[in-house]
């Protein structure tokens, strides 16, 4: 009841926030279930940054840091409804397009869903407290931020013990921390309820995103292969932050997809589209890199595009979203967490220029690329024949998937050069992360992928003519 | 050629590509469902469950806050490191540290105390059993 109470405040001021940002893209009911996904991010992501900083400035007192979340509900939720939208909305209306055919992919949905919602439940029976990184790391901190008290939730932070990655992000620990002030123990319920809300939430948003952009039997699909993913499943009980980075990652383009799909009527929707690519940056270290990546991808194809100025106007609007949540990270790292285990420069050239090691990386990718997903049969060739199979559609003028794409692919990018120059070893960092970090790109690169994949729609009515 | 661009080939390409992708997942969604334990076998209780409540007795009697050392040298193998990872996040928010410098020291050997402990170095203040001691340093 109190758990359900803690996400409930947290979805309401997601929504409270992102309802004044909306894209328009479609009319308001159409909009509605996605922005509820994406509410359920933000809203978690804005008060894990609230918890904090709560407890940066008052220390623990937790009775009175749950009357100012409900205060803060009222008065962003008050700012929504009565904050006027500027620009004029181009909204698509009307019945969504249908046809008989989404009744096949919806019963392969279905399955898919009831089995992923059942494996969830079983793994995260078995391993209550998530698996290691779980207890290691993100459930281990929330412990300090809620049981540490006043004085000594920094005791996180301490270089008296052996405390790990203390420069990592708080959105999970901080969001575990924050319902167990609701609850008033560190009961488990709480992380589970936390990861089962992103798994689920990531994979509702990627068929909400598709259903409106492209048909609803486009959203099933790729929802169905989501879910079907053994290792996103694994990976989402297991309590760790690389798929709620995923959900980050994918809110992030979708939202700059249906900033172009509203006619750029109004740029809000950047501030929201901002404002989830810096609670990437809350999440985990990664997200700094996704962030670079979508800012250097941005510029250069509206330069190529509409030119410097527009991107410019643009730039400011998704600033408005980055900056304060920015800034919250900025503080954050200043002063708690400045030491890092990731910028270790000595040796980095030497690393830079054995051969061997691009080799070690390029293969692990590539079987990387095949497994992650820890399929029966590997999907990712699957997907290229699906795509051979019914064609691609023409994308003329549409810049966001540009810049989508460019953006995934400069993270994996990022990512190949890390392994190159890190100075763990790199058999046994490869092993660890790499199928966590492709699961964290999974979902946007199955949203880009359907966007440009033919709908079956599209293809019947090729068959048709 | 005009076959290539003929309805029912279109048609067929469709319900190719649909079969081989959605039936390649189900694939993977059926195994995991073979795979994952049913809630009614599972191990009551779990493994990081039982670890902690190991260390039951040991949380009423240490501080709430503030630093404590552990043995054994966490180091030594990697069901040791394992161990301590386990017994850090039991003991949190207290700060585990490796280094045996500080008093008092916690004591964890999960698969019982090997012959020769405690040596010289330490005393035995409390044994909570399951093989979790709380010891104090002896003066050197």
């Amino acid at each position: 009841m109190l758990l359900g109470g803690s996400l409930l405040i947290a979805l309401g001021i997601g929504l409270a926030i992102a309802w004044p940002l909306r894209p328009q893209a479609f009319d308001a009911p159409r909009e509605f279930p996605l922005l509820l996904f994406l509410s359920l991010g933000l809203g978690l992501g804005a008060t894990s940054l609230w918890f904090f900083l709560w407890l940066a400035i008052f220390g623990s007192h937790k009775s009175s840091f749950i009357a100012s979340e409900l205060i803060l509900l009222a008065i962003l939720g008050t700012m929504a409804l009565v904050c006027p939208r500027h620009g004029k909305s181009q909204a698509t209306s009307g019945p969504i397009p249908r046809s008989r055919f989404w009744y096949f992919p919806a019963v392969a949905f279905l399955a898919a869903l009831v089995v992923a919602g059942t494996a969830f439940t079983r793994y995260s029976a078995s391993a209550p407290h998530g698996a290691w990184d779980a207890w290691g790391d993100w459930n281990l901190r929330a412990r300090f931020l809620y049981l540490g008290g006043g004085a000594h939730w920094t005791d996180v932070f301490s270089p008296l013990g052996t405390m790990p990655h203390r420069d990592y992000p708080l959105l999970l620990s901080a969001t575990v921390a924050r319902c167990w002030t609701y609850l008033k123990s560190d009961a488990q319920s709480a992380p589970i309820a936390i990861a089962f809300l992103f798994t689920f939430a990531t994979a509702g948003e990627l068929f909400c995103a598709l259903s409106l952009l492209r048909s609803r039997s486009q959203g099933l699909i790729a929802a169905t292969i989501l879910l079907a993913t053994p290792f996103f499943l694994v990976l989402g009980s297991a309590q760790y932050a690389d798929v709620p980075l995923a959900f980050f990652f994918l809110s992030t383009i979708v939202l700059l997809c249906l900033h172009e799909q509203s006619g750029f009527a109004s740029r809000r929707a950047l501030t929201l589209a901002g404002a989830m690519a810096s609670l990437a940056v809350w999440t985990k270290n990664e997200g700094g890199l996704f962030l670079s990546c979508l800012l250097v991808s941005y510029f250069l194809i509206k330069l190529r595009g509409p030119g410097l100025a527009e991107y410019r106007r643009e730039l400011r609007s998704l600033a408005a979203g980055l900056l304060p949540v920015l800034a919250v990270v900025a503080f954050f790292k200043i002063r708690f967490a400045w030491h890092t285990d990731l910028l270790v420069t000595h040796g980095v050239l030497h690393r830079l220029r054995g051969a061997a090691r691009y080799r070690v990386v390029l293969a692990a990718f590539a079987d990387g690329f095949l497994h992650f997903g820890d399929w029966s049969l590997s999907i990712p060739p699957l997907l290229l024949v699906y795509l051979l199979l019914l064609g691609v559609r023409k994308q003329e003028g549409r810049v966001a998937v540009k810049i989508g794409a460019a953006t995934l692919a400069l993270t994996a990018l990022g990512y190949f050069f890390i392994y190159v120059t890190a100075w763990v070893p790199l058999p046994w960092l490869l092993q660890t992360s790499l199928t966590r970090l492709c699961i964290q790109l999974y979902p946007s690169a199955l949203f880009l992928l359907f966007l440009l994949a033919r709908t079956p729609e599209e293809a019947l009515k090729q068959a048709s003519t | 050629m005009r076959f290539l661009h003929s309805a029912r080939f279109v048609k067929l390409r469709l319900f190719t590509g649909l079969i081989l992708l959605i039936g390649g997942a189900l694939l993977s969604s059926f195994r995991v469902l073979k795979q994952s334990a049913p809630l009614s076998s599972r191990p009551a209780p779990d493994e990081v469950s039982a670890y902690e409540a190991r260390f039951a007795r040991a949380r009423q009697l240490l501080p709430r806050h503030g630093v404590i050392c552990y043995i054994p040298d966490f180091n030594s193998s990697e069901a040791a490191k394992k161990d301590f990872f386990l017994a850090r996040y039991a003991l949190a928010p207290l700060v585990v540290r490796t280094v045996p410098d500080c008093d008092p020291l916690i004591a964890d050997f999960p698969s019982g105390l090997p012959p020769s402990f405690p040596d010289h170095r330490y005393a035995v203040l409390k044994d909570f059993g399951h093989g979790v001691l709380l010891l104090t340093r002896n003066a050197p």
